[in-house]
């Protein structure tokens, strides 16, 4: 499902199968990326996003189908392609032995810049990231959100025209997030491509230009944040905290006045679900909490987000 | 541009890999200080004889000159003797661990054998000493026997001497023999010859009266009375004449003496008698019948002279022939007796004589055979004599080591344990460092967080492999040059030091174990399983090298494939130019091996770097 497609397209990705033994992870997906577009990848894990990416990459091969860069089938020209992509894991992709320097030096030179243009990128990329001060010590002396912009760095290296992170922000603090969230932008507004895949919705909202979900090896859709959540704005989320928190009850409370519940969840000590019958959930929720002797703390009614799109795409497909 | 770009990205990656084996305090320390502390160790360790230390317990009811000069040797090539007052105590000492070995001697070497009592829990240490204790009993037990072959030799040796003057002694008493034996025949012969016959006939017949020569004797002696009575008859007349003469001579003497004839007027004229001048002589005396009386008077008278000497004659002869009578009656008597007698003795002699030619017969068969046994003795001592002559080596040595054995250093100089090890050495650290660097790089890499980034990089996909191989290489020279420079200032090990052949030995060395290490690390997939097999291999390799057992002394097959493992092709060829100063191809089919070991490693690591760095499918 595409809901709009206004640029040339840098990458196709053309009916891509791929599979582990009888294990089918890539089902034939199909979708375009446009040039300078910051797309992102949603999915669950073991959706075949990070897959996805490798395979784009070159890493792994396609059982079917093919990945064409500006209308050159990648495939054919491997070597080619590496050296316009840039690669970015939620694991740092470099040596912690070594200095920030060495590292970006090592990478540099795999990708055949001069020592002149390895002292300039790293002297930019380093300062762009951040790191310039830290340049000297070992990488595995830097803190998380640390290793995760000298992998972006690493990444950058060899100015690349498209740019894969894969999960960039996976298990850093918010605060740190946020810090990768800015360079990623920043990167973006060089000019380059980035195709970032995440299960951190909040973040795709905010970064992405256009995102793609996929479920068990298939395409479920592809659109900008906003198509997305317009498509499927008819549900609310519903965030209510109470004491003792019986939610099971409560949840049956709200089905038997007919008030309609969908992907209810606990979060912690929230129940999380979503509605298009918010009014009605306003009404019944005090007498529900009296009836089972519920002490109410919190109750939220936020529009959807894409995570709640995801969700329901998911169910619904 | 893109061969110097290769070399300058090579040259990051082996900077790379080093930076990060450094990165480690401790792995920078095993770099330098780990062959430092092996050559140390190696060094301190086998610049001994090779026994210091070892511990040999020994008993033996009474010690005699063998054992004495046994345990002599032995302490001379640094073994501890420590005397024991039973076998049981030499064996519990041996059980206890205060000693490595228990030795007890016999009393008598001849009789009792000398018996080893080995812990063979420590089969190495067992094999060493039991094998240079063994190597000092055999020579010892070589004298000893050089002594008894010897004696036996010179006896042999007189004995063929002797036997040679035996074989001329009995040549001549075969000679001998057949002379006697020829002789023997001779004297048969002439026995056989000896007719007793005719003296047997000539005496029968004269013990026989009526044989003809007793009648003869009979005839003779009637004859002899015949004459005696003759000579009677001849006596009575002639004694008849005499008494005429005499009665002449008595008358003409009176009718001389009547005449008065005196001798002067009597002549005597006999020698005129027969003569012309008789009468003459007659007319011419002066008295001429005294003269013819006195004349006929001296006839008669000389013929009755005669007559009488006539008659003692005829009574000579008369007592002659009675004598003659009895003579022959006595002979004829005596003849026959002795006739029996020798008849008797003849035939006792004949038959002594059939007797005696027997004997003599059956002693020239006998001297014959004599002379064919001695003559066979002759031919089988010439036999003897010739296999003693055949007998080549009269020399003690020869006998007891018919094969010369000398053991000599092809080197100049004899070397020591250190210097015997010191390629092993260093193939031995090539090895581990080879191995465990190799692997160890490979699973680094693999564990490494950078190792997604390296598969996505557009290079080839052997850079990485050949970055590996030369931050091997480096690694492992460096740690091959601290082993060599130390042996050559601290132990002045005496090498052969052939720089260009050495170093690239030495690098082919480092890529075949590297490469094994390498391999290792691709096909496994954790730290503990790459090293538990690196190491296993690593040891498997020791243990099946000349270090631990003479290959030659394993199994055939097992030593045959052995001697093509990588560990024990290098260790000889490096072998042989440190201490010989070979090429590197003395050996060709080793050297083909370790090429071919060489190129399928590589091949192999090359294969598995793809897998292991290429796309996956």
């Amino acid at each position: 499902m595409y809901l709009s497609e206004r640029r040339p397209p840098i990458l196709e990705f053309k009916n891509i199968v791929k599979r582990f033994g009888n294990n089918d992870v890539l089902k034939g997906i199909n979708f375009n990326v446009e040039e300078g577009a910051l797309f992102g990848l949603i999915g669950r894990s073991g959706a075949g996003k990070t897959t996805l990416l490798r395979t784009l990459i070159g890493y792994y091969e396609t059982d079917e189908g093919q990945i064409f860069y500006k209308g050159r089938n990648i495939a054919k020209s491997l070597k080619e392609i590496r050296t316009i992509f840039g690669f970015t894991t939620q694991d740092s992709c470099f040596y912690e032995e070594l200095s920030l320097a060495d590292n970006m030096e090592y990478f540099g030179k795999m990708y055949g810049l001069s020592k002149e243009q390895i002292k300039f990128k790293t002297e930019e990329l380093l300062k762009l990231v951040e790191l310039w001060d830290s340049k000297d010590i070992r990488a595995q002396d830097l803190s998380g959100g640390m290793k995760r912009r000298l992998d972006m760095a690493i990444s950058l290296v060899h100015e690349p025209k498209v740019l894969i992170l894969d999960e960039p922000t996976t298990g850093l603090d918010p605060l740190l997030r946020k810090g990768i969230w800015s360079l990623i932008k920043k990167v973006n507004n060089k000019g380059v491509t980035i195709i970032m895949s995440s299960h951190l919705l909040d973040e795709m909202e905010y970064l992405c230009t256009s995102v793609a979900m996929i479920k068990a090896g298939k395409l479920l859709i592809k659109g900008t944040p906003k198509q997305l959540k317009s498509f499927y704005s008819k549900n609310q989320e519903v965030k209510l905290e109470s004491y003792p928190g019986n939610y099971k009850l409560i949840l049956q409370e709200y089905k038997k006045q007919n008030i309609q519940i969908y992907y209810p969840r606990h979060e912690i000590t929230k129940l999380i679900f979503y509605t298009p019958n918010t009014t009605a959930i306003l009404n019944a929720t005090p007498n529900i909490m009296l009836k089972l002797k519920e002490a109410l703390s919190e109750i939220s009614i936020e529009k959807p987000n894409l995570n709640e799109v995801f969700e329901a795409f998911s169910r619904y497909n | 541009m893109n061969i110097i770009n290769s070399i300058s990205q090579i040259y990051v990656i082996v900077k790379k890999n080093i930076k990060r084996l450094l990165s480690s305090k401790i792995s920078a320390a095993m770099v330098v200080f780990g062959p430092l502390i092996l050559i140390m160790l190696m060094g301190l360790a086998f610049q001994g004889s090779g026994f210091n230390g070892v511990k040999v317990s020994i008993y033996s009811e009474q010690y005699n000159n063998i054992s004495e000069k046994i345990i002599k040797t032995m302490e001379v090539s640094d073994f501890k003797i420590q005397r024991t007052k039973s076998k049981e105590e030499c064996v519990e000492k041996v059980k206890d661990g205060e000693a490595h070995l228990c030795t007890t001697f016999p009393s008598n070497f001849e009789k009792d054998k000398m018996e080893f009592y080995v812990d063979y829990s420590r089969m190495n240490l067992v094999y060493a000493v039991v094998s240079k204790i063994s190597a000092q009993i055999t020579e010892l037990s070589s004298q000893i026997s050089m002594g008894i072959t010897q004696d036996l030799l010179d006896f042999i040796k007189q004995s063929s001497n002797i036997m040679d003057q035996s074989s001329t002694s009995l040549t001549e008493l075969k000679t001998n023999a057949e002379i006697m034996s020829i002789q023997l025949q001779v004297i048969k012969d002439t026995l056989d010859e000896i007719n007793f016959d005719e003296t047997t006939s000539t005496l029968k017949e004269l013990t026989n009266e009526k044989s003809p020569t007793n009648l003869k004797i009979e005839i003779v002696k009637k004859q002899l009375e015949l004459a005696d009575q003759k000579l009677k008859q001849g006596k009575a007349e002639l004694e008849e004449a005499e008494k005429t003469l005499e009665t002449q001579t008595n008358s003409i003497k009176n009718t001389m003496t009547q005449m008065s004839c005196t001798s002067e007027n009597s002549r005597d004229l006999t020698p005129y008698l027969k003569s012309q001048e008789l009468q003459n002589q007659i007319i011419s005396s002066p008295n001429p019948t005294c003269t013819l009386l006195n004349t006929i008077y001296i006839n008669i008278k000389d013929e009755k002279n005669k007559a009488t000497q006539s008659l003692e004659m005829l009574n000579n002869m008369e007592l002659n022939i009675e004598m003659m009578k009895e003579e022959i009656s006595k002979m004829q008597k005596i003849a026959i007796s002795q006739a029996n007698q020798t008849q008797t003795e003849i035939f006792d002699i004949q038959n002594n004589r059939d007797k005696l030619t027997n004997e003599l017969f059956q002693m020239s068969n006998a001297t014959n055979q004599s002379a064919t046994s001695i003559q066979e003795m002759t031919t089988q001592l010439d036999i003897m004599i010739s296999q003693f002559k055949e007998i080549a080596s009269t020399d003690a040595n020869t006998v007891i080591k018919p094969i010369k054995t000398s053991i000599k250093s092809l080197t100049a100089k004899k070397i020591n344990t250190l210097e015997m090890l010191f390629p092993a050495i260093i193939i031995m650290v090539i090895l581990f460092e080879g191995i465990l660097l190799g692997n160890s790089l490979i699973m680094r890499e693999k564990k490494s967080r950078a190792f997604f980034r390296n598969q996505i990089l557009p290079i080839s996909d052997f850079m990485f492999s050949i970055g590996t191989y030369i931050t091997t290489i480096i690694l492992t020279l460096i740690q091959v040059t601290i082993v060599i420079i130390i042996g050559l200032l601290i132990f002045k090990v005496n090498i052969i030091f052939q720089f260009f052949p050495l170093l690239t030995l030495i690098i082919l060395s480092i890529l075949i174990f590297s490469s094994i290490g390498m391999l290792i690390g691709y096909l496994t997939n954790s730290d503990e399983t790459a090293i538990l097999i690196a190491v296993i291999l690593a040891i498997i390799l020791m243990i099946f090298s000349n270090l631990v057992i003479p290959l030659e002394t394993m199994q055939q097959t097992i030593g045959t494939i052995a001697q093509f493992t990588p560990f024990n092709i290098s260790e000889q060829i490096l072998r042989r130019s440190m201490i010989f100063g070979a090429s590197l191809i003395s050996s060709p089919i080793h050297t083909i091996a370790f090429v071919v070991e060489l190129a399928l490693l590589i091949i192999g690591v090359m294969f598995a770097h793809k897998k292991a760095f290429s796309q996956k499918n």
